[in-house]
């Protein structure tokens, strides 16, 4: 009986550590099948970034991207960079997302070997000069070394290469959250021209992140002896101003800009912005401006945004309004939005134009647009007679020849 | 009192056996629950915990967002910041969501990241929400200039997701196109169409079929003709044959014309367009073969004018071969007008060879314009003859008014009536 029992004890003993370590042995497997974040996950495995491009699915929402963008903050040698760049490249053209790798690529190796990045990407050559991998390289160079990416573009481009532009803007992009100042000088320091513009993109959206004070006084350090330029400048102020700050302080800034010309490229601006906002509240300002020579191109900006997503509705606002110059460019945008809906409509509106040389103008533009989307809809208004007259409608028909 | 001790014995060892099996169920309870190397696999379980808590964090923190924007990240990488509006676009469910990620980008990503931000933002808002998603990115202004980057996420949405794409078609294309008390027509400056013929252009690569039937079945209007050139455009790269037969196969007259047109189109584009030209012929009557061989032939015979020539020239005598033959022939004359001359000289001047005559005298009329004036005057039909006549002869006096004048006033065999035709009232 006791060595019964000694032989029992033991078989429990025995089954207790078995059972043990049989809950121990499935313990991980429960584990492993917890709910991690996938993305994180698949942002650490070791699977090379390019192959993570490839070869993820993307059954739900940006995962694969995920794990790309991860994985290129990944401490990295410059050797695993040149591997991964030249196995997107050959895609670039084709598809939009290997250009997009290839920028974030280029962005992040900088972020980690700059100058050796820089100076690999800029041996790449392009049909077009201007070579964007090089831009973004430089752009994340300059937003932790400014001066060492400037000299390097001293160094490496004279004043006569027909990049330099380009390259001062990347440095503008880059430096411009750090130093908003020293971006502008390098900005201004740019020849006049579409670089140059494209760049005020760049401190413009440094000065936004400081709010709306920073824009106006960042405004400001841009000269005024170009004025298309500094129109340009406005235009991006005010495109980076707060929603909920254009109908007080913006309106209130427009006004009191001294030069007419930059006053309207502000209200223009300022109108296309808040016009699909509220429309309402936008044309209650617009109709209220004093400048009465500007007043229709403001109204303009509103009217074609409106008319592009309720044309009726906007054809109906400006029926109710009493024909006046200052609706001649309005009366245009909205025929625009109606034409495919209602010829008739479209062209007794066009009729109310004022000035004519601008309603000839603007039946023959009209005519010819709606003439080119539905040609058998159009000939066959333009044979029966309307609103439009004899000789431009005798035009019309001539191009079906 | 035996029995009593029996029955105590066995209770008792029911006992046992009950503490023995609870003993062994808490063993595996333990087993389980008590790591391999207790510091490590605490790390581990920690670490999930922690990226759990982080994952509820960031969408907690992305509904608070919705009330108060949050400002931009600093400028790390490229990636980072992807990552971030990544996360943003994670958290969001309903339209407010998404139009406040998209006031976000538009105000604060530069512009060399705003195409790749509202990129991700739409594809993760079609994931959610398609129909929301096309209405709302016809409105991004930005869109509508440079709509190449996002427009290329519409077709991948579609290509991975062809039956949520064809539901869209349906709602977006049930005939409200045509009510413009609810959406405008979509014409230059009013509706870009440019997203939903980026779905129609992935649909072309994932239910080209499905998506061919239901396009040929909607209610006609400007933006049907052309979805269906979209879809035919990738479609018929990849499968010919398949196009002819949805072609053939399409009821509505309308759309039959219009999808026999467009098939025909892209048959006469290829090097070889004998199988198009097989089925163009092989069609049930001849008013369709007609419509098919005519859009064929134009397009062949501009790129190989002579061997169009060639296989018009075979047909029978008949309404096929006169009617296809003044695309072959303009083309020709352009390179070899005695080669079209030959071809219209086996024939008498008559109403079945007047369209042939008028191709060849514009044609020729371009660089010879009295060539094309003699040839224009033997037009039996006497309205056609006088509108070739004066195409011919107003072309030139834009051209060369002194020449065409000089002609006019010295030419004793001139084209019957072309003086009065031309003269100013």
């Amino acid at each position: 009986m006791i060595c019964s029992s000694k032989t029992y004890f033991i078989l429990w003993l025995g089954a207790i550590v078995a059972a043990f370590f049989f809950g121990r042995s499935s313990a991980p497997l429960e584990l492993a099948t917890q709910p991690l974040d996938s993305s994180l996950a698949n942002g650490r495995s070791s699977t090379s970034p390019v192959n993570r491009i490839s070869s993820s699915a993307s059954n739900s929402r940006s995962n694969y991207k995920n794990a790309y963008l991860h994985s290129l903050d990944e401490p990295r040698e410059h050797e695993d960079f040149v591997t991964d760049f030249e196995t997107l490249l050959p895609d670039y053209e084709n598809n939009p997302e290997s250009h997009d790798a290839l920028w974030m690529l280029a962005d992040s190796w900088a972020a980690q070997h700059p100058e050796r990045a820089v100076a690999w990407l800029s041996a790449l050559s392009f049909s077009d000069a201007r070579n964007p991998y090089l831009f973004s390289g430089l752009s994340q160079w300059a937003s932790q070394d400014p001066s060492a990416a400037a000299a390097w573009v001293k160094q490496n481009f004279s004043e006569q290469n027909e990049t330099l532009s380009y390259l001062k803007a990347s440095l503008v992009r880059g430096i411009a959250k750090q130093d908003p100042d020293r971006a502008v000088e390098i900005l201004l320091s740019i020849p006049y021209g579409p670089e140059r513009i494209g760049a005020l993109d760049f401190v413009f959206s440094s000065w936004a992140e400081q709010g709306s004070n920073a824009i106006f006084d960042g405004l400001e350090s841009i000269p005024a002896d170009v004025l298309e330029f500094r129109k340009q400048a406005i235009k991006k102020a005010v495109g980076h101003l707060p929603p909920e700050e254009l109908p007080e302080i913006a309106t209130s800034w427009a006004q009191e800009l001294e030069n007419a010309e930059e006053r309207l490229s502000a209200q223009r601006a300022i109108a296309a912005a808040w016009g699909p906002q509220d429309t309402t509240a936008a044309l209650a300002w617009a109709t209220d401006l004093s400048d009465e020579a500007h007043r229709g191109e403001v109204i303009g900006e509103i009217a074609t945004r409106w008319a592009r997503v309720e044309p009726l509705s906007a054809s109906a606002w400006l029926t109710e309004q009493e024909p006046a110059p200052e609706l001649d460019q309005p009366a245009r945008s909205i025929a625009r939005s109606t034409i495919g809906i209602s010829p008739d409509l479209a062209f007794s509106q066009i009729e109310r134009i004022t000035s004519e040389a601008f309603r000839r103008d603007t039946f023959e533009h009209l005519g010819r647009t709606w003439l080119a989307d539905q040609p058998s809809k159009a000939r066959a208004y333009f044979e029966k007679d309307s609103a439009i007259p004899l000789d431009i409608r005798t035009t019309l028909l001539s191009y079906f020849r | 009192m035996s029995t009593t001790n029996k029955e105590r014995s066995l209770s008792s060892k029911i006992v046992l056996i009950g503490m023995a099996g609870a003993s062994c169920v808490l063993a595996f309870w333990f087993g389980r629950v008590l790591p391999k190397d207790p510091a490590s696999a605490s790390q581990e379980t920690n670490n999930q915990k922690s990226a759990m808590q982080k994952s509820v964090m960031e969408n907690r923190r992305s509904r608070i967002s919705r009330a108060a924007p949050r400002p931009h990240p600093e400028r790390k990488t490229e990636a980072s910041r992807s990552l971030a509006i990544i996360n943003r676009i994670d958290g969001c469910f309903t339209r407010e969501d998404f139009m406040d990620v998209l006031s976000s980008i538009l105000l604060n990503s530069d512009k060399t990241e705003k195409g790749r931000h509202l990129a991700l933002l739409f594809a993760g808002w079609l994931e959610e929400d398609p129909e929301t998603a096309l209405s709302e990115v016809r409105r991004v202004e930005l869109l509508r200039h440079d709509w190449a980057r996002t427009g290329a996420t519409f077709t991948k949405w579609a290509t991975e997701n062809p039956s949520e794409a064809l539901d869209l078609l349906r709602t977006s294309l049930d005939g409200r196109q045509l009510d413009p008390s609810a959406l405008p027509p979509f014409l230059d400056g009013v509706d870009p169409p440019e997203f939903l013929f980026s779905i129609v252009h992935g649909l072309a690569d994932s239910d080209p079929v499905n998506a061919g039937k239901f396009l040929a079945e909607i209610a006609d209007s400007p933006v049907k003709t052309n979805a269906m050139e979209v879809l035919v455009q990738q479609w018929f790269s990849a499968e010919p044959g398949q196009v002819y037969e949805w072609a053939a196969s399409v009821t509505d007259s309308k759309a039959r014309d219009q999808a026999l047109q467009i098939a025909g189109t892209k048959a006469g584009q290829l090097d070889d367009p004998s199988l198009g030209l097989e089925w163009a012929q092989s069609l049930p009557n001849e008013a369709d073969q007609l419509k098919a061989l005519r859009p064929l032939i134009n397009q062949w015979a501009g790129q190989r004018p002579a061997d169009a020539l060639e296989w018009a020239a075979k047909l029978p005598d008949g309404d096929t071969k006169f009617s296809v033959m003044p695309d072959v022939i303009y083309s020709l004359t352009v390179i070899d007008a005695d080669a079209a001359a030959d071809w219209l000289d086996q024939y008498e001047a008559s109403p079945q060879i007047d369209d042939s005559v008028e191709a060849y005298s514009l044609s020729v009329g371009q660089w010879s314009p009295v060539t094309g004036l003699g040839s224009a005057d033997v037009i039996t039909d006497a309205a056609q003859r006088e509108r070739t006549l004066i195409r011919i002869y107003e072309n030139w006096a834009t051209t060369d008014p002194a020449a065409s004048q000089a002609y006019l006033d010295n030419e004793p065999n001139l084209p019957a009536g072309l003086r009065e035709l031309v003269s100013p009232q």
